[in-house]
């Protein structure tokens, strides 16, 4: 009997030795390797995809390893929420990607390969001024824009319509946001919406407003804030006033109720989102909805958000890398991606893009773009951003339950902000 | 005072409520998994879907690839729980029947390790398992989360009970280890193994940070993991998710009902002592 038993504990070490060499010689072509000893090198791609932009990625992979045969892809899909997760333990364990799309340098900024060395010194005036700062960090480049996202107004046709209430036809005659609030209020006692505006629970899109008014979160030293300025706080007493006049449901910003599913399900007349929605409200929203311009308060402003291609410092193929990022970042190449993904631009000659799917929507969400300064985008790659935005959030939502005033709550951010 | 029929079917009553709670959620998946995307959210909601339709089933099989993923998950989680049983049945055996020296620091030691959790590990974890040569590699996401110390905690806990005459008559009878291990102990130790042989499978269907840290190759990918990957930063792709959800429920949910005989008698053999 004992000999059985050692039998089988043989048999069963020798299987998973064997497949663990097994799987290793699959895995010659990856970059585990050193990499000399074959022509062909696999960049390994860690992305993320919010709609279809992993297809539109696949397909320009495809083209440039027909043009470039030594080259392959190995790409890896990421949710979301585990993209640095991911990162941060392949570059810490030693074993570094090659590629990865991101949000924000700003968190793996050390591991990031510096592109300087490989490009003009005119390089970033190709890109617009909202996508500049994304990717620069003491003077080195550190990856590439790829697109951009903006916020804007979805609202919903019909219920307009039902009620008479016209929305503004050009930036030149956007709403004042107390015309913005009375006409919503119009459209939510003459139409069937329960509610006048979904507005995501996010700093982010909170931020808008702030930006709208004049102020900033901030200051221009970059380093102190100022987001208990007068400014900022309008911008608050104003949101206030939204959810007040129950223009706005408290259940988003103090229940965690999904704004799109509220706008997607004709509850709420209008939304307060960005243009990553243009998709799953085209497959999924079976009434007619356009996009219009956001309200001005002392001016109009939206919050650009990037992505940014990068490469890794650790790679065994910077060569490979940093051609396929310059490719990936040049006028035709970017122009198929961001047309074909719903995205805007950062390239200052693709900004007129035509997309394959509403391209009159697209076209707002770029002007409410070009009507905004540097200042959104300053502020939300402000390394120490991650530690004020939760504030932003728990501070605005204290107001909304009516346990600060507004001037008290933006004070205890500043107060309380640690870093 | 109330009768002892009436006692009945208040009983029966709240027994039914509960079980319309804990199965609404289960239900409300599967009916949303055959809705059309606008009537997903549709207000207000219906309980059946109005018409039925496949689409986010056929969109989830068509987009990603779920034959792979099912094969894969399926083969991670039987060879993971077959090793976690094997493993744990002799740990269990030994530290609850064998004396030697330090068995209650071994015990102890075992114990220990559940109070660091598995985000602190990640790095070492991923370390050893590069310089392994198991990275990338299926049988790096079977091998080292296989030998749980909660199993091992399980098994000593049951093997306690049984009393240490019945080893040693069978001693005497002039059987070895071995045959007290396979002829006495495991015949007797049924209701936990299948307790946890449910918890094993269980444990080895949901991983989800241990492969997503251990596979880069959506070859290699499992269920859970590709499920997550219709998450994205602003958006989530509802219809395909809930889809696919229901089609990852299914095993488990089989596997449950073939051990729930067992399972339950495991339970109670752990809790109550003669």
């Amino acid at each position: 009997m004992k000999k059985y038993f050692l039998f089988l504990l043989i048999v069963l070490m020798s299987v998973v030795v064997l497949s663990a060499c097994q799987s290793d010689e699959g895995n010659s072509s990856t970059n585990n390797d050193d990499g000399n000893s074959s022509d062909v090198v696999t960049l390994d791609v860690i992305w993320f995809s919010d709609g279809n932009e992993g297809e539109v990625f696949k397909e320009i992979t495809d083209k440039y390893s027909e043009d470039h045969p030594n080259v392959k892809f190995n790409i890896i899909d990421t949710p979301y929420d585990d993209l640095f997760n991911r990162i941060r333990t392949r570059v810490s364990g030693g074993d570094a990607p090659d590629l990865a799309r991101i949000s924000g340098v700003g968190h793996i900024q050390d591991a990031l390969l510096d592109l300087t060395p490989y490009v003009d010194d005119d390089f970033l005036g190709q890109f617009v001024d909202a996508a500049q700062p994304t990717v620069v960090r003491d003077e080195k480049i550190l990856g590439v824009p790829t697109d951009l996202t903006a916020h804007g107004l979805y609202y919903n046709k019909d219920y307009f319509e039902q009620a008479g209430v016209e929305v503004p036809s050009s930036p030149e005659d956007v709403w004042t946001w107390e015309e913005f609030a009375d006409a919503l209020e119009k459209v939510k006692e003459n139409s069937d919406a329960r509610f006048g505006l979904a507005y995501d629970l996010s700093p982010s899109r909170y931020s808008t407003l702030i930006y709208q008014n004049g102020g900033r979160i901030f200051a221009e030293d970059q380093e102190t804030l100022s987001v208990n300025e007068p400014e900022a706080v309008g911008a608050l007493n104003y949101f206030k006033e939204l959810h007040d006049r129950e223009i706005t449901p408290d259940s988003i910003w103090l229940g965690g109720e999904n704004p799109n599913s509220l706008f997607r399900s004709g509850q709420a007349a209008a939304h307060w989102s960005g243009n990553w929605n243009l998709q799953t409200y085209d497959e999924n929203a079976d009434f007619n909805w356009g996009v219009t311009y956001m309200p001005k308060g002392t001016q109009r402003s939206s919050v650009a958000g990037g992505k940014q291609m990068v490469g890794f410092k650790d790679s065994k193929h910077k060569d490979e890398v940093s051609d396929f990022l310059l490719y990936f970042a040049s006028q035709e190449v970017n122009e198929e991606f961001v047309s074909k993904s719903l995205f805007l631009s950062t390239r200052i000659d693709n900004v007129d893009v035509e997309y394959s799917l509403r391209s009159d929507e697209m076209n707002v969400f770029a002007q409410e773009l070009a009507a905004t300064s540097q200042i959104p985008t300053l502020d939300w790659e402000n390394p120490n951003m991650p530690a004020v935005e939760t504030l932003i959030t728990e501070n605005v939502q204290r107001v909304l339950a009516d346990d600060l005033s507004p001037q008290e709550a933006m004070d205890a951010v500043v107060e309380n902000a640690d870093y | 005072m109330k009768t002892k029929k009436e006692i009945h079917w208040i009983t029966y009553g709240l027994l039914i409520l509960l079980s319309i709670m804990m199965l609404f959620p289960i239900f409300w998946v599967l009916s949303s998994s055959l809705k059309s995307g606008s009537e997903l959210f549709a207000w207000p909601p219906s309980i059946l879907p109005n018409k039925i339709t496949f689409i986010n089933y056929i969109d989830a099989f068509s987009e990603a690839n779920f034959g792979r993923y099912i094969f894969n998950t399926i083969f991670v989680t039987v060879t993971a729980t077959i090793i976690t049983l094997i493993i744990n049945t002799m740990a269990g055996y030994a530290l609850a029947k064998i004396k030697f020296k330090g068995s209650t620091i071994i015990l102890i030691l075992f114990l220990s390790t559940l109070m660091i959790p598995l985000e602190a590990l990640m790095i070492p974890m991923f370390i050893v398992l590069r310089n392994l040569g198991l990275y990338n590699s299926i049988w790096g996401i079977i091998i080292p989360p296989a030998a749980t110390p909660t199993g091992v905690f399980l098994i000593r806990q049951y093997l306690l009970s049984l009393p240490d005459e019945m080893i040693e008559a069978a001693k005497i009878d002039g059987a070895n280890e071995w045959q007290i291990f396979m002829k006495i102990i495991i015949p007797l130790a049924k209701p936990v193994i299948a307790t946890l042989t449910i918890f094993s499978v269980m444990w080895r269907w949901q991983d989800y940070i241990w492969p997503l840290i251990a596979i880069s190759d959506p070859k290699l990918y499992t269920l859970e993991l590709a499920l997550s990957n219709f998450v994205g930063e602003y958006s989530v792709d509802w219809g395909p998710l809930l889809a696919m959800a229901v089609v990852t429920m299914i095993p488990l949910i089989t596997v449950f009902i073939v051990f729930q005989r067992f399972f339950i008698q495991g339970i109670m053999a752990t809790s109550v002592k003669e």
